[in-house]
């Protein structure tokens, strides 16, 4: 169990996650939602104890971070080094065997089994450089998967890929759900969140909501968050949409001007991108 | 014919013990350098290193004031002065608005104007040729015990270092998640880059130094994929180019330091054209 106790995090003079408090049981499957800037991240971070609060703090329970799992967002590493994807997935086992050891022959299946389960044997010799963005992503989860801990956090597994990487990688998920595993994704298709799974904390600094997705995604709750425009418009119809430039004062949100017509869809991340 | 490539090729590195000093001098020093190098460059902080080469420069000026040409003192001053700019670079860049790059030429500027003038003050401008070019035609017996010492010691700590180094690289954030090492890895490595440079600062001066380190690095990314493959390459160039600016400095009286540069500097430029990676000729 995770108990987050009002935990406020500040960067350097902002505030970026304003006295949050919620529990994350054993085995929940849980999506961080909310816009831009709304501390998904820093409450990633918080959990791993590598951001200090300015108040409150994050339980664990038995668990320490040792037991956390971390699946950075893509764009944070650098894909050009050259380092194989095989070099790349044993990263995860270096909390059993250091920096310096050889892999044992039980390190040595596990990376086999974690390659198989993300579908990519075969390119365990190519370069990461060589990688389509959906086998990158594959990758990550194999080296998630190679680390074998309790809690899982995932920040944005499924920003650009397609389609059916993302129900690849969702199956390798539910998988860890049923291992028993904890799992916290930062997630920005609400579609996605709301079709598979079963909890969310819907965030903007504050705490909107969180609990059983049904019941935290509603339209208000999503609209304080900051997603008004697109919780009401599941298609774009461009001609007769009037964007509102009014937002919730509490969420810092810089809408410099309203969106030309282009701009709107209904892919929220997109959508982010363009109002920041 | 024997004979003539014999005097032309061999006979100055065996009949004079000061070429054979150069050339170890040059080999020690691509041992190290070069493998620093292949790394500051895929850290994108090439322009780091050579702020910090200069940088070494009013620490050593410093140890010159004190105590004359003494390769203890100006070693000592050069990783002093390098630890600070290194540092401070750092600081700047973070708490305020400048760019990291901009402070860092703020920082290169200001160290080569006050070395500059601390040893055209108290020295001849034979000492600040020395300083500027280095003296690797002169290598004594402490500044050879000095580069084969500092070589040693950073081909050990870079064999401990290389996945956290690799890590903080490729993944910062996940390294940061597994490992507590992190900022350890970012400074012990900045730390190898000062005492390299320092090391590159005795034989082949303040403004030549960082060849060593980022020319071979930039002509093997132009071969390989592999990192391993990348930092054999890359010494490889640079033990090939320390050979011949030394037969070229030797046989046609060029300045050796810049002859060395300048070797590599070609066979970038040959690189740049043909490299099996990315060359300009070969990119289809």
């Amino acid at each position: 169990m995770i108990n987050i106790i009002d935990l406020s995090v500040n960067y350097k003079d902002s505030r970026a996650l304003d006295g949050v408090s919620t529990k994350i049981k054993k085995g929940d499957l849980v999506a961080v939602v909310g816009a831009n800037g709304a501390g998904k991240s820093t409450l990633l971070k918080s959990i791993m104890g590598q951001l200090k609060p300015s108040f409150g703090h994050v339980d664990l329970g038995q668990l320490s971070p040792k037991d956390i799992a971390y699946l950075p967002q893509s764009h944070q590493i650098d894909r050009k080094f050259p380092i194989t994807v095989r070099e790349f997935v044993s990263a995860g086992a270096w909390r059993r065997t250091g920096f310096w050891r050889v892999f044992s022959q039980t390190e040595k299946v596990l990376l086999q089994q974690a390659l198989s389960k993300v579908n990519l044997i075969g390119v365990e010799e190519r370069q990461i450089s060589a990688l389509s963005g959906g086998q990158f992503q594959r990758m990550l989860f194999a080296r998630m998967l190679m680390q074998d801990a309790e809690i899982l956090l995932l920040d944005e597994p499924f920003a650009a890929i397609d389609a059916q990487t993302t129900m690849d990688l969702m199956d390798v998920i539910h998988d860890c759900q049923t291992q028993g595993k904890t799992i916290i994704t930062v997630i920005h298709d609400l579609a996605l969140v709301n079709r598979f799974f079963p909890k969310v904390i819907l965030l903007a600094k504050k705490l909107i909501g969180s609990g059983e997705t049904k019941l935290i995604m509603t339209g208000e709750n999503l609209s304080k968050a900051g997603y008004q425009h697109i919780a009401y418009i599941p298609e774009p119809t461009p001609s007769i949409i009037k964007i509102e430039t009014q937002v919730d004062p509490n969420i810092q949100l810089n809408i410099k001007q309203p969106l030309k017509s282009s701009e709107i869809c209904s892919n929220p991340e997109h959508y982010e991108e363009n109002v920041s | 014919m024997t004979t003539d490539l014999y005097g032309l090729f061999l006979e100055p590195f065996i009949e004079f013990s000061f070429m054979q000093r150069a050339l170890w001098g040059c080999l020690v020093l691509s041992l190290s350098a070069t493998p620093i190098g292949v790394f500051l460059t895929l850290r994108k902080m090439s322009l780091t290193g050579d702020a910090m080469a200069h940088a070494i420069l009013p620490g050593a000026a410093i140890g010159f004031l004190v105590a004359g040409v003494s390769i203890t003192a100006m070693t000592i001053g050069g990783v002093i002065a390098g630890c600070i700019v290194a540092v401070l670079a750092g600081v700047v860049a973070r708490h305020t608005n400048a760019e990291e790059d901009s402070s860092l030429a703020a920082f290169y500027l200001l160290s080569l104007a006050s070395g500059v003038l601390i040893i055209s003050a108290k020295g001849s401008n034979m000492d600040l040729l020395h300083v500027l070019f280095g003296s690797v035609l002169a290598l004594n017996n402490d500044a050879l015990i000095l580069l084969t010492s500092i070589a040693t010691v950073s081909l050990v700590s870079l064999a401990i270092l290389y996945r956290p180094l690799v890590f903080e690289c490729v993944d910062p954030a996940f390294f940061r998640s597994v490992s507590k090492l992190s900022s350890v890895a970012h400074f012990s490595f900045l730390l190898l880059v000062v005492l390299n440079l320092v090391a590159g600062f005795h034989a082949l001066g303040t403004l030549m130094a960082v060849g060593l380190m980022i020319l071979p690095a930039a002509v093997a990314r132009f071969w390989t994929e592999k990192l391993g493959t990348m930092i054999v390459i890359a010494f490889v160039t640079s033990v090939i180019s320390s050979y011949f600016g030394l037969f070229l400095s030797y046989h046609a009286s060029f300045a050796t330091s810049p002859a060395i540069v300048l070797v590599m500097g070609c066979i970038y430029i040959v690189s740049l054209l043909i490299g099996k990676r990315g060359g300009l000729l070969t990119h289809h």
